[in-house]
């Protein structure tokens, strides 16, 4: 081998070598038994990653009562959509662990389980106060907020009569061509749970035929609403509008809620496998499903409807409705079906097979 | 000229396998192998997946039920039917438009032909996605800039529309954003047909009485109609994959083409399934490697009909007499279409708290807060850093694979070398979005997942390099068909070896090329999108990927300032760009 073959060569594999640091080797730390352990436990992990959705506004309230609470600190990275976390998924498989904390959405619990990145946590044991009902089953779960869905429209647009009151006005001829629907079904995989597959179906083949605007995410929705693309969306988030207000004021947004109210869980919290502070993002994730931890979440208009005088609640409470929430047995792959039959009867490719 | 020259093979005597050459070049072959490994893997593990249930680090199991269910749906054919549509009549306005900039531009006295040389590369630094977004904020069917512009306009005339006139989210709309985008490319492939057409053809018709229309539709253009045809294959071939428009204008209006599909199957809808987005990425392939035997048919074709002779000639000027300031009229409109109109409305969204219809009122919320949250926000530092990292290394790469492959088809005399040749070329009939989702499976399935290469920096410059290599390997074999083996020679006879001749002899006289090469993956890779897009993670997130998580979370105002800030930075750059390619045509001319 020539000294200058050796140093191409070289080279390359030096920059291959330069670049697989990307892959973090994983060295986990270990989760106490008690939560007297776990705390101590916590004071010597670095700060908690997560993988949230939480804005600057939230995080910032959120960083000041944890770290008044505990002491501790954490660094959250924002994501959205489906795509943010079947990467997280992707890297966990492919040994990455950027994340000790993360958001899980309920089309992919079932996957995350599966792929074995992530790990169960007696969360009842360790926090004997926490609402029962926020925990998921076999303890890989924990809720900490919720979405709730309904109709968003441009105030200046639709007003007086026009303003939607009930699902059904989504069908109305009246907005063909004119509504906003989001193609990631979340809204209508809880309603499915209230209303069954016929009348889920049958809503959907009519929806079809009202020829609605597909549209991405929540937020994007809610600002071209805003714009006046489209007069209203069917089926988008309060936080939605709670967040396209935050950043414009000024925006002419308003949600309407209608006779049935479909609820997600907002955030889905597990416990990533080779995580370097499970004590602190154990803490951490108590603290956000307590009652004092959830009264912040408000402020991104995901307050739990389970607790009495939260914002979702009067809320529901003022319209007189009624929630649609399938509880923990509908996500996963039960709202991984539901899903994937809306969107054949939206006309879209449907998806798996099994 | 003919490809000369053997491989390095000290004896000169030549045995069925040639045992000396592999010896003395071992490095060179390590290299190809390297690039094959590269190539063909993922490709591979593709066809594998299409054939899996479930996700690809967890099969469920063998199955034929991927193609049943993708052949089976209504969607998958229309799809299919709506990108041969908008690429056929996207292709045939990139045409026209380039042939005629190309022809007024290189052969007529058109005012500013220089200016316009340097200008029509401009678009080429607005990348595809933000072009399609500054497009979709001009003609959004009610709040459009450009629609509400129009129907004021109508208005005076006693027209009135509820919406539009324009819907930018329709096929149309589509086709309009493909035929203005591809004009660049395409120029640049025929501009230099045009400056080496041999004039006396012209002059005879100008002797003939014919006028310069006359000139142009009777000679000059069936002259060049070889070399037309070959650009306008290699521009159906890109309009083909085209994928930033069709995700930004063509989903909100419930139009699918093959690369939106994809995406569609494995990135929004739930639940995911690689399986049938597998299949759509193999028809894909297959449909595009078509295409591409059609394309190198439709090339060497060209060759035959060649006007470009060894005979001493300066291209004549042709004089359009009146003409010339309409053409030039001409020139600004489509530079406002290209350029102005789409630069301009991202400008103005990025100085307002959220997107507002262009007017005084509007302009009363101007704000500087956007810029200020990007220079804020300590994740977009590591995107200009990931993004700078990854424009390098892939350019790097790309080239050096591709200057030591084009080296070994091109010196090579043995067999095989012509089938090198066309397996390096095949990923350039391959989708972005398609070798992304292939990398994905390859490098997400055992065994190559526990090189932990997923996630990381090198998968995406993994995906750069395979897409570009082709250009890189073409520019490269014509230059190295131009430098006789003799240098090469002379250096191992003075003991050198071979990587020392290449990198010592061979390159140095290459430069042109290569820095040519290198700017223009550099340039691609900058403003690549399907490929970040697909494979990007919290470890390797850059540029293109950040502007479009800012548009689909609905801040358009943040993704238009990120925007502009981009093409702030790929403007110099493209300019940079004509540089070299003026000295490699000027070097090859």
């Amino acid at each position: 081998m020539t000294r200058l073959s050796a140093t191409v060569l070289g080279a390359l594999s030096a920059i291959a070598l330069a670049l697989l640091p990307g892959t973090p080797a994983v060295h986990a730390a270990e989760l106490g038994k008690t939560i007297a352990e776990i705390t101590e436990r916590a004071k010597n992990e670095p700060p908690v990653r997560l993988a949230v959705t939480w804005r600057k506004n939230l995080r910032r309230t959120l960083a000041k009562a944890y770290k008044k609470k505990y002491g501790l600190t954490f660094k959250a990275t924002r994501v959205r959509g489906l795509a943010s976390r079947e990467r997280i998924l992707n890297e966990g498989i492919a040994g990455m662990v950027s994340y000790d904390l993360v958001n899980v959405s309920g089309e992919l619990r079932e996957q995350y389980i599966k792929a074995k990145i992530i790990t169960a946590v007696p969360w009842a044991e360790l926090f004997p106060d926490l609402n029962k009902s926020l925990i998921g089953p076999n303890n890989y779960f924990l809720a900490a907020s919720f979405s709730k869905y309904g109709i968003v429209y441009n105030t200046n647009l639709v007003k007086g009569a026009d303003i939607p009151k009930i699902w059904s006005d989504c069908l109305d001829p009246k907005w063909k061509g004119k509504v906003a629907v989001m193609t990631r079904p979340r809204a209508y995989t809880a309603l499915w749970s209230a209303w069954g597959k016929e009348k889920s179906l049958k809503f959907h083949q009519a929806l079809k035929a009202n020829a609605p605007v597909w549209s991405g995410g929540n937020t994007a929705t809610a600002t071209q609403i805003a714009a006046g693309e489209q007069p209203l969306g069917c089926g988008l988030g309060h936080h939605a509008v709670v967040n396209a207000k935050r950043r414009d004021p000024t925006a002419p947004l308003a949600f309407a809620v209608p006779e049935m109210l479909p609820i997600q869980i907002g955030e889905g919290l597990s416990l990533m496998k080779g995580s370097k502070s499970p004590n602190a993002a154990v803490l951490l994730a108590g603290f956000l499903a307590s009652k004092e931890g959830g009264s912040y979440f408000h402020l991104q208009g995901r307050s739990s409807p389970f607790v009495p005088g939260s914002v979702t609640d009067e809320m529901v409470k003022k319209r007189g409705a009624t929630l649609a929430w399938g509880g923990w047995s509908w996500t996963g792959k039960r709202e991984a079906e539901a899903s994937r039959d809306i969107v054949q009867a939206w006309g879209f490719p449907k998806a798996s097979r099994r | 000229m003919a490809v000369s020259g053997t491989l390095r093979a000290p004896g000169g005597a030549r045995s069925r396998i040639p045992w000396d050459a592999i010896r003395n070049n071992w490095a060179v072959i390590a290299v190809i192998a390297f690039l094959l490994f590269l190539i063909l893997v993922p490709i591979v593990r593709l066809v594998v997946n299409s054939f899996l249930l479930g996700h690809p680090s967890v099969p469920e199991g063998w199955t034929l039920s991927n193609y049943t269910a993708a052949f089976s749906m209504p969607i998958f054919y229309s799809a299919l039917g709506t990108t041969l549509w908008i690429s056929a009549v996207g292709t045939f306005i990139t045409l026209a438009i380039a042939v005629l900039f190309a022809w007024l531009i290189e052969r007529t006295d058109m005012p500013g032909r220089n200016l316009a040389w340097s200008l029509i590369l401009i678009p080429m630094a607005i990348p595809g996605v933000l072009f399609a977004l500054g497009w979709a904020l001009l003609l959004a069917p009610n709040t459009g800039a450009l629609n509400i512009a129009l129907r004021d306009l109508f208005g005076l005339f006693g027209m009135s529309f509820e919406k539009g006139p324009i819907n930018i989210y329709s096929i149309g709309g589509l086709i309009f954003l493909d035929g203005l985008r591809g004009v660049t490319t395409v120029f640049l492939m025929i501009v230099g047909a045009f400056r080496m057409m041999d004039p006396s053809l012209e002059e005879a018709a100008r002797v003939s009485k014919a006028g310069a229309a006359g000139t142009f539709f009777q000679v000059t253009l069936p002259a060049m109609l070889p070399a037309v045809l070959a650009a306008g294959m290699y521009s159906f071939i890109s309009s083909m994959e085209s994928f930033e428009a069709p995700l930004a204008v063509g989903l909100p209006g419930n139009i699918f083409v093959l690369s939106t599909l994809i995406y569609f199957t494995t990135r929004i809808q739930a639940p995911m399934d690689y399986g049938l987005a597998a299949v759509f990425g193999v028809s894909y392939m297959v449909l595009m490697l078509l295409l591409l035997v059609v394309y190198r048919r439709a090339v060497r074709q060209s060759d035959r009909f060649s006007t470009v002779t060894g005979k001493g000639f300066r291209p004549r000027v042709t004089s359009i007499g009146k003409w010339r300031y309409p053409a030039l009229a001409m020139f600004i409109f489509y530079f406002l279409l290209a350029v102005v109109a789409p630069f301009a409305i991202l400008l103005w969204a990025s100085v307002l708290p959220s997107y507002r219809v262009p007017s005084w009122q509007a302009l009363n919320l101007f704000t500087w807060a956007n810029y200020l949250e990007i220079f804020e926000t300590e994740r977009v530092l590591n995107v200009v850093w990931n993004t700078f990292y990854l424009m390098l290394l892939s350019a790097t790469l790309t080239m050096v694979l591709a200057f030591i492959t084009s080296w070994g088809i091109v010196r090579s005399r043995v067999r095989g070398a012509g089938l090198l040749d066309g397996l390096v070329f095949i990923p350039h009939a391959i989708p972005g979005i398609v070798i992304a989702l292939a990398l994905l499976m390859a490098y997400l399935s055992p065994p190559l997942k526990y090189l932990g290469i997923y996630g990381s920096m090198w998968i995406m410059v993994m995906g750069l390099v395979v897409a570009y290599v082709a250009f890189g390997t073409r520019l490269m074999n014509s230059a190295i068909m131009q430098v006789h083996k003799e240098l090469e020679q002379a250096a191992y006879v003075s003991g050198a070896s071979t990587m020392r001749t290449l990198f010592s002899i061979t390159l140095p006289l290459l430069f042109p090329a290569f820095a040519a090469g290198w700017v223009w993956v550099a340039v691609h890779a900058l403003r690549s999108f399907s490929i970040p897009l697909m494979l990007a993670s919290r470890e390797n997130e850059v540029f293109a990927v950040l502007l479009w998580e800012y548009w689909d979370e609905g801040t358009a105002s943040l993704s238009s300032a990120l925007g502009i800030l981009m093409i702030l930075v790929l403007i110099p750059m493209t300019l940079l760009m004509r540089r070299f390619i003026v000295q490699v045509s000027g070097q090859q001319g």
